[in-house]
């Protein structure tokens, strides 16, 4: 019988006992974590360690050659483990090492053990004639005696030194390419794992060969390496929980951020239907904390005329695994309707399609009032700027309207001193009626332009031809040019392709442009007045409206000035014709350039692009 | 005598609608599309009115009045304008247009007007008759009458005058029968008056009547 107290039982089951633990924590982190497979790994060889550690026990109790025999063939099955444990300990956590040594060292552990449990007594004897008893830490255990190694022990050999290549070349390998943490990483395990197969490797084959007579040592050999490995994974939760800890405040400043931005996030797991969002977004949709969880609760709040077309956006952006934008009208409360603006991707947690939609809200409604009040501004100040083109005009336009409107009277007063005589002459009646009628088509036309003229109105967008546009515009003008003495001409580039935009906006910056080119020609000291309106096509395929006039042309130091709003050389005019122009031919995707001419004058340009071929 | 209104206008129907309602009222009409073609068909012997617009393509109202003063056209201009034009109106007067107009006056202004330029072009008409009478009076003069004329109507006394020319009193008062016989006026004011109006001497004498 053996001692009660015996120093190697107690030794062996101290460490097994520690092993057991630490397997066992990192099984279960395993557990809470299944991409944790260095920590499978490595209770896989903690649990093989302890069943190593009873099978040295085992064997140093063994009462005879029998009983030592089975033990040891019985010490191979976690042993296996063991080997496998490690090399997938090494695979998984250094994240080096070639496959096929993983596999070799595997496989031929394999077939180790096949080849022990086939074999009597075991792989390693062929033949245990007795066991001896020696004196070992002070106490008595049982050692091989007589024996004879077995045929196939050089495979215990071969797997040794396979494994010994398999963990040196992933140790080199890591420390090659890696940084700080992996070069101890690979210190630490490679270092360890070679002491421990150098010497655990040596001393069994010497005592198998019989050149030693000592109990095999293999799990005082495989402290080490078990602890380096322990400390490593210990090291990796350390690393993780300060990881954990930054993403904390790494999201306690992405709220910060958010909230500064008046961003609420949100964040929709399609699986689980259940919302996550920041105190942002709920109060934004006017959420209290415990309903916000619930998506049907922000769907009630989403404008009945929204709230279908956000779902059915939402489902696209899950299916499609798309980025996903709407903008919808909520109602927070029952008073006050608001514009958020939504943007969301499609993410996949796990391997298979997406089911969590994230992304952020924005409260636009002070944006898209802002945007309305500049657009109605900009269409006002159009406006005004027509009108204030036209008073330019007026004087002409009384002209065009008095033409008719005279010749409209004076017919009337002749038809009416000849119905008061004794024979009306019908003939001529008939023709002074004919003549009043078409004075009046006359004047309502004049009419009709100036009221498209002053009309505040949307922009709207139609097919033009700049020949005709620019005609429209000098039939306004002609009467004024007329009695300045200007000469006003007209060049029209036949076969130009159409633009696109608002007839009379373009015709206000033409207006702009020639009532300008008026001026300058009116100042102009000697010399013929002359204005030419030219159109064109410019070499990256837009269409050029051009006005050249023979006035004085700008002087350089005011050529940047021109375009800016409120700049004027008019006593009259407010001076923002110019700028309002450029804002028009911008509007319309087109530019303004001034330029003076070689031969004195200057030249505005309009360029439009052309209008895209309708099919 | 024939007066005619004389209508120019580019904008045809206003031309015609004027001319019709001149017709009716009973007034000669011509009527031209443009300045142009109204200078080519009118001579200084012309009578009647010019009614223009004053706003045309070419020669507008102003040049056309500028115009016709050239070719001694003395016909008055009634200006029709679309628009009210405070410095043209004022050039246009002093040219001596006879009126200025907006195109859209009643009918009434507008006769008026035509009639005014009408009575005025007779009444310079006559003027010009009796100062051409007056001229061929005074053509009847012999060198020397006209000599003591001058004198006379400066107010030197026969024997300043016989003084100044050389000759004897009794001569200067014979140079004045005649002179007072061919020209139809007795005293020397009205002898001044005539000669004046008549345009015979360049610089308008000084002094006082002649006492006789």
């Amino acid at each position: 019988m053996m001692a009660s107290f015996s120093l190697v039982t107690i030794l062996w089951s101290m460490i097994a006992a520690g092993a057991a633990l630490l397997g066992l924590v990192h099984l279960t982190r395993w557990l809470l974590d299944r991409e944790a497979r260095a920590d499978l790994a490595f209770s896989l060889a903690a649990f093989s360690f302890v069943g190593v550690a009873i099978g040295e026990v085992g064997s140093m109790q063994a009462r005879d050659a029998a009983e030592w025999g089975l033990w040891v063939r019985w010490t191979h099955l976690p042993l296996f483990g063991l080997v496998a444990g490690l090399v997938a300990f090494v695979h998984f956590h250094l994240g080096t090492g070639r496959r096929w040594l993983m596999w070799s060292v595997i496989g031929l552990r394999a077939l180790i053990l096949a080849v022990n449990f086939a074999s009597q007594p075991n792989v390693n004897f062929r033949e245990i004639a007795s066991v001896d008893r020696i004196a070992f830490l002070g106490e008595a255990v049982s050692v091989v005696g007589e024996s004879a190694p077995g045929r196939w022990q050089f495979l215990g050999t071969l797997a040794s030194l396979l494994l010994l290549v398999y963990v040196l070349d992933a140790a080199i390998t890591c420390w090659r390419t890696g940084k700080f943490d992996e070069r101890r990483a690979a210190s630490l395990i490679g270092g360890s794992v070679v002491v421990m197969v150098l010497f655990a490797g040596t001393y069994s084959q010497l005592v198998i060969y019989g050149a030693l007579q000592s109990p095999f040592l293999i799990t005082p050999a495989f402290v080490a390496p078990l602890l380096a490995m322990s400390f490593e994974l210990g090291i990796d939760m350390l690393r993780a929980s300060r990881l954990a800890r930054e993403l904390h405040d790494s999201q306690r400043r992405l709220e910060l951020a958010a909230d500064s931005a008046r961003l609420g996030l949100w964040e929709w797991d399609g699986r689980r239907g259940r919302v996550f969002a920041t105190r942002q977004a709920r109060e934004m949709f006017g959420l209290q904390e415990g309903e916000s969880g619930d998506f049907r609760r922000w769907l009630e709040k989403v404008d009945p005329d929204d709230a279908p077309i956000l779902m059915r956006e939402m489902t696209r952006a899950i299916e499609t695994g798309d980025e996903f934008t709407m903008e919808f009208w909520i109602r927070p409360e029952e008073s006050a309707t608001r514009l958020i603006s939504a943007r969301g991707r499609a993410e996949q947690p796990g391997t298979g399609r997406p089911t969590l939609l994230r992304g952020v809200l924005r409260d636009i409604t002070d944006n898209r009032r802002a945007e309305n009040e500049a657009h109605q501004l900009r269409r006002e100040l159009a406006h005004a700027g027509r009108v204030s083109l036209l008073g330019q005009l007026s004087s002409s336009l009384a002209h065009e309207l008095s033409q008719p409107l005279g010749a409209i009277l004076r017919n009337a007063e002749a038809a009416e001193m000849l119905l008061a005589s004794e024979s009306p002459d019908y003939e001529e009646l008939k023709a002074i009626v004919t003549d009043i009628l078409r004075d009046d088509r006359r004047a309502r036309q004049v009419i009709d332009r100036l009221r498209t003229m002053l009309k505040r109105r949307e922009a709207e967008f139609q097919p033009i031809a700049a020949d005709e546009l620019m005609e429209d515009v000098l039939d306004l003008v002609r009467a004024d040019a007329t009695s300045r003495g200007i000469r006003l001409e007209h060049v029209p580039a036949p076969g130009l392709p159409p633009v696109s935009g608002d007839r009379v906006q373009l015709s206000q910056v033409l207006l702009n442009l020639i009532l300008n080119a008026m001026d300058a020609v009116a100042a102009q000291s000697g010399g013929p007045k002359a204005i030419v309106l030219w159109s064109g096509l410019a070499a990256d395929g837009a269409v050029e409206l051009c006005v050249t006039d023979s006035g004085a042309g700008i002087p350089p130091e005011l050529a940047r000035k021109i375009f800016e709003p409120f700049y004027t050389t008019k006593f009259a005019g407010m001076g923002i014709g110019l700028a309002i122009s450029r804002s028009i031919a911008e509007a319309h995707g087109g530019s303004l350039e001034a330029q003076n001419n070689e031969r004195g004058g200057a030249t505005f340009r309009l360029k439009l692009p052309a209008r895209k071929e309708a099919a | 005598m024939t007066t005619t209104v004389h209508l120019v206008d580019d904008d045809e129907s206003h031309l015609r609608a004027v001319a019709r309602m001149l017709s009716v009222e009973g007034f000669a009409v011509r009527a031209f599309p443009s300045g142009e073609a109204l200078l080519a068909a009118v001579g200084a012997e012309t009578r009647g009115c010019v009614v223009a617009d004053l706003e045309m393509p070419g020669l507008d109202g102003l040049a056309l009045q500028d115009a016709l003063h050239e070719a001694r056209v003395l016909m008055p201009v009634v200006f029709l304008s679309g628009r009210g034009d405070i410095p043209r109106t004022v050039r246009a007067m002093r040219e001596g247009a006879v009126d200025f107009l907006e195109k859209h006056v009643p009918k009434e202004e507008l006769l008026a007007a035509i009639r005014r330029a009408i009575a005025q072009d007779a009444a310079e008409c006559g003027r010009r008759e009796r100062i051409d009478e007056q001229r061929r009076r005074f053509d009847r003069l012999t060198r020397r009458e006209i000599e003591v004329l001058r004198e006379v109507v400066r107010g030197l006394m026969n024997k300043q005058i016989a003084a100044k020319l050389g000759i004897s009193e009794r001569t200067v008062k014979m140079h004045r029968t005649a002179i007072t016989t061919k020209v139809g006026v007795h005293s020397a004011a009205q002898l001044a008056t005539l000669a004046r109006e008549a345009g015979i001497f360049e610089t308008q004498p000084g002094g006082g009547e002649a006492p006789e």
